[in-house]
């Protein structure tokens, strides 16, 4: 039986990050560059530099006065934050030319995006440093499925037959069908794509939490967004309706629920504001 | 215009547990540190009321007339809350619907779902 990084090794023009990721990383992780470095990076791509500085002068920062520039923005949302949202709008670009197969793209997009504002915001009402790194999580939490549509659509069309027809969670049908599901196939391009273990174990683990092992909370976290974003409807990757609940996963972020409806409300004005900026139906 | 600028000048001083959507700000909102949030003319929304809260903002001046905010939508009839948990029952189907957070979600979504009227859903 395949492995689901045999589906990886196919993919033309995915198999690696795009170059503008790869050097920010380079500068970000050099002790001896300074944030004007970062900066210089970032401000090579034009089309980056405007959807970071529209994203940070967003109802999603909530700052009362208008950021101008890439370095003013480096120096309200941190260097590290500013790559991994460099990184979201990177990996929409990368996969925006992939051809829409069993799922369109754009509704795949935005059911992403909704994961990854809850995401973003559930690490926040936690106090988490890091929410940028969350909200990449839940945006690329579905990665695997695109692939598995694409590299193999006729299983994949079995395996969301059988879902409609059993009611099992799609995954579970997608393990009947390939031995391995979008999970699998979602670690593996990260892990293709060299990126930090935390996303990793977050994608990996987002429909089976107990098992993140090193990065419990960023699996949680991601486990109840995708919760959010399908109670929401807000596109779909192929599931129809909320897959599966892990309670033990709530229980870890120790989030008040009475939270949630407040979340759930700032999600959606998010949600909008996220989907404008990362134009997902446009290239770019 | 200067009949607009009379309303302003009527703004009224309201505390911000009492300010709600549609509203209009008469005077420039600033933070404690001066500095501008939204300028006159501001109709609130949910978004700008959540930023005045989380920047620290205590009182707000709002147009005395013309600045009333419209009539809140009716609340939701028992029938369309009953036609959206109906509605709803299929996405949540998989779940235990005693867990508290499950139910709080279903809530709201119903809510969501109720109040928007019909037709707008997909997915």
């Amino acid at each position: 039986m395949a492995r689901a990084s045999d589906l990886i090794q196919g993919l033309k023009g995915l198999a690696t990050l795009p170059d503008i990721y790869l050097r920010l990383c380079d500068v970000v992780n050099n002790p001896h560059s300074s944030a004007a470095d970062v900066g210089r990076v970032i401000a090579d791509d034009p089309g980056l530099t405007a959807r970071l500085l529209k994203l940070v002068n967003s109802a999603m920062y909530g700052f009362p006065s208008r950021i101008e520039s890439v370095s003013e923005a480096i120096g309200i949302v941190g260097t590290a934050q500013l790559q991994d949202l460099a990184l979201a709008t990177s990996v929409i670009r990368a996969f925006a030319d992939m051809p829409g197969t069993l799922v369109s793209m754009e509704s795949f997009w935005r059911h992403s995006v909704a994961c990854a504002v809850s995401a973003r915001l559930l690490a926040g009402r936690r106090g988490e440093p890091n929410v940028e790194r969350h909200f990449v999580a839940g945006l690329l939490h579905d990665i695997g499925r695109p692939i598995l549509y694409l590299q193999r659509p006729d299983e994949s069309a079995r395996a969301l037959d059988r879902s409609r027809r059993s009611g099992e969670p799609l995954y579970r049908e997608e393990h009947q069908v390939f031995g391995f599901d979008h999970t699998h196939v979602g670690g593996a391009l990260l892990q293709a794509w060299r990126l930090p273990h935390t996303l990793f174990e977050a994608v990996l683990y987002h429909h089976t939490p107990h098992n993140a092992r090193r990065h419990p909370i960023e699996a949680a976290v991601v486990h109840v967004a995708d919760l959010l974003a399908n109670a929401l409807e807000l596109g779909s990757s192929g599931e129809h309706g909320l897959a599966h609940f892990e309670s033990a996963a709530w229980d870890r972020l120790h989030i008040p629920i009475a939270e949630i409806p407040e979340l759930m409300a700032e999600a959606e004005d998010h949600y909008d504001v996220a989907v404008g900026i990362l134009a997902l139906d446009q290239a770019a | 215009m200067s009949a607009r600028r009379a309303a302003a000048h009527a703004g009224r001083l309201v505390p911000i547990e009492a300010v709600v959507e549609g509203m209009t700000t008469a005077e420039p909102v600033k933070d404690r540190a001066g500095r501008l949030l939204m300028p006159s003319g501001t109709v609130l929304e949910a978004s700008h009321l959540r930023a005045l809260s989380r920047w620290g903002v205590s009182t707000v001046t709002v147009e005395a007339n013309g600045g009333e905010p419209e009539p809140a939508a009716s609340a939701p009839t028992p029938e369309r809350l009953v036609e959206a948990e109906l509605a709803l029952k299929s996405v949540f189907r998989r779940m235990d619907m005693g867990h508290p957070l499950i139910h709080v979600i279903f809530r709201t979504c119903v809510l969501r779902e109720a109040s928007r009227g019909g037709g707008g859903r997909h997915g």
